[in-house]
């Protein structure tokens, strides 16, 4: 037994958590296939207590104090936002960003559908906080199971009587991009849900030119906890979805637990004798892929920015983890992801929907066999020449996961570069690349 | 409306690093005028769009953002100050 599990297995005395137990979807439609009972209001009252009237600048203060970040995948300071949003003059806007875009990620439902309340605390607090015009639960149109739970939380918390903001529950359409920080005030204004330009931040001047706080739903119960506990209390670890076999599994591990003991507990690692992966993509699409000798022992609460990672380590981003097999082939993989972000482009900016889309080309090309002189060189001259020119994210994703891919998979690349070979021939397809309607 | 501002007072005053240049990439359409009455602060990339240089640190080189700016048909341009 490593240093690392027996760590996981003490750690007194234990945080609150989001969740406990696994959640299990099956990747294709997201359907729900095992997880704990949802919280209903008595439970989750039974289980958290009353939401505090926390005065805000004191919440700030915590929030800073325990380093909260988005977990939307941006990963920025959340205090430094609020104070933002406050000097700007408050009474804007406050969404709880669930619109969860990333393929391999499903935290953000398995919270929502099983922990609405908690969202909602948190989203009331931020109103509070900010002294907000409108609440807005943000969604995806076709995420209906998510729907219910939140509308069924909140007729509960109005059949209570419970004293707090009123919330609206807004959705866009199922893209990629639908919960892209200024995609959702473009759309939450009545325009296109697309990305658009900021000059300045959302949360000084956002939503109808209010200052706007898009917070993604595990921030803000993680903001509701901390309203409860104060910043003095043990932290619970990230929320992680692990993407492996047609499923999305999510979890909340201790920050101390490996990702080789996430991917155990997540039943991914079989037994002791099982191969490890080769390598792993963290973050999802707008995150980038790490070999399994490097990321394998580091703790996950390190990779959550609570401690040293590896040189070129990825983002965790939203919490996403996949784990790529032994026969898989990296290139491949890259290619898919690639395609799929082109595909998801909005089309709006020049280097996206020039170099994203050549990007994904030349390496499908590498990935087919069909590579041409000095297709390595033009991905590293696109990966400097797209990264940071978009609007939004999209394109930077794009970047790492290209860039990341070459070192990570160097011997494929070479493989395929020099002798349109393929190290692992007819490896099955591993990340989930959806249907872009 | 909108003509270029000729460099007046307060407009230029700007410390050295405190505007910075920058390009909306959802309105830009490659015109590249912008290259060619900025084009030590502007270069185009391989498709014909702006790579800006951001930070002006000095007096020319804020005239040259704001020209560029004040003449991009697609009004893309943003001379903005940082703080």
């Amino acid at each position: 037994m490593s240093a690392a599990t027996r760590l996981a297995d003490e750690a007194p005395p234990r945080p609150i958590p989001l969740l406990d137990g696994a959640i299990r979807y099956r990747a294709a439609d997201r359907r729900l296939l095992s997880g704990p009972q949802p919280d209903g209001l008595a439970e989750h009252l039974a289980r958290y207590g009353a939401r505090p009237r926390r005065s805000g600048r004191s919440l700030i203060t915590a929030m800073d104090a325990i380093q909260l970040t988005g977990r939307g995948g941006a990963r920025f300071p959340a205090a430094a936002k609020w104070r933002t949003a406050l000097a700007a003059g408050g009474r804007g806007y406050v969404v709880a960003n669930g619109a969860e875009g990333e393929p391999a990620s499903a935290k953000d439902a398995a919270l929502l559908q099983h922990r609405p309340h908690l969202v909602l605390d948190g989203l009331a607090t931020a109103a509070e906080t900010m002294d907000a015009t409108g609440a807005v639960v943000w969604l995806h149109e076709t995420a209906h199971a998510t729907r219910h739970a939140i509308g069924r939380a909140l007729a509960e918390r109005r059949a209570a009587g419970l004293i707090e903001p009123p919330v609206h529950v807004l959705a866009g359409p199922d893209h990629y991009l639908t919960g892209e920080s200024s995609a959702v005030i473009s759309g939450l204004a009545g325009g296109p849900v697309l990305p658009a330009f900021q000059r300045v931040p959302a949360a000084r001047a956002g939503l109808y030119g209010r200052p706007t706080l898009v917070q993604n739903v595990e921030t803000l119960a993680r903001v509701a906890l901390l309203a409860r506990t104060g910043p003095v209390a043990p932290q619970p670890g990230p929320m992680v979805t692990v993407a492996a076999g047609g499923l999305l599994t999510v979890l909340e591990p201790p920050p101390n637990a490996t990702v080789a003991r996430i991917l155990q507990v997540s039943g991914v690692l079989g037994g002791p004798s099982a191969q490890p992966p080769q390598a792993v993509l963290l973050g999802g699409y707008g995150g980038g892929w790490a070999t399994w000798t490097a990321i394998g022992g580091c703790p996950i609460g390190h990779l959550d920015g609570h401690g040293p990672v590896p040189a070129d380590t990825p983002s965790l981003g939203a919490g996403i983890i996949v784990p790529l097999p032994r026969d898989a082939c990296g290139v491949a993989e890259t290619a898919s992801a690639l395609d799929y972000l082109a595909r998801s482009s909005a089309g709006q900016c020049g280097p996206c929907v020039f170099g994203t889309r050549e990007l994904a080309d030349t390496m499908t090309r590498l990935a087919t066999g069909r590579s041409r002189r000095h297709d390595g060189d033009r991905i590293r001259r696109l990966t400097g020449e797209i990264d940071g020119r978009g609007a939004c994210g999209l394109p930077d994703g794009a970047t790492r996961i290209a860039s990341t891919a070459l070192h990570v998979f160097a011997a494929d690349v070479h493989e395929h570069l020099r002798r349109d070979r393929c190290l692992h021939p007819g490896s099955q397809a591993v990340l989930p690349v959806p249907e872009i309607r | 409306m909108n003509r270029p501002q000729r460099p007046t007072g307060a407009a230029t005053s700007g410390l050295p690093g405190s505007a910075v240049l920058r390009v909306d990439p959802t309105a830009c359409d490659g015109v590249a005028m912008c290259a060619h009455l900025a084009p030590d602060l502007i270069e185009l990339d391989s498709w014909g769009f702006p790579i800006v240089r951001a930070n002006l640190t000095e007096r020319a080189e804020l005239r040259a953002a704001r020209a560029a700016a004040a003449g991009c048909p697609r009004r893309a341009l943003h001379v903005d100050k940082t703080h």
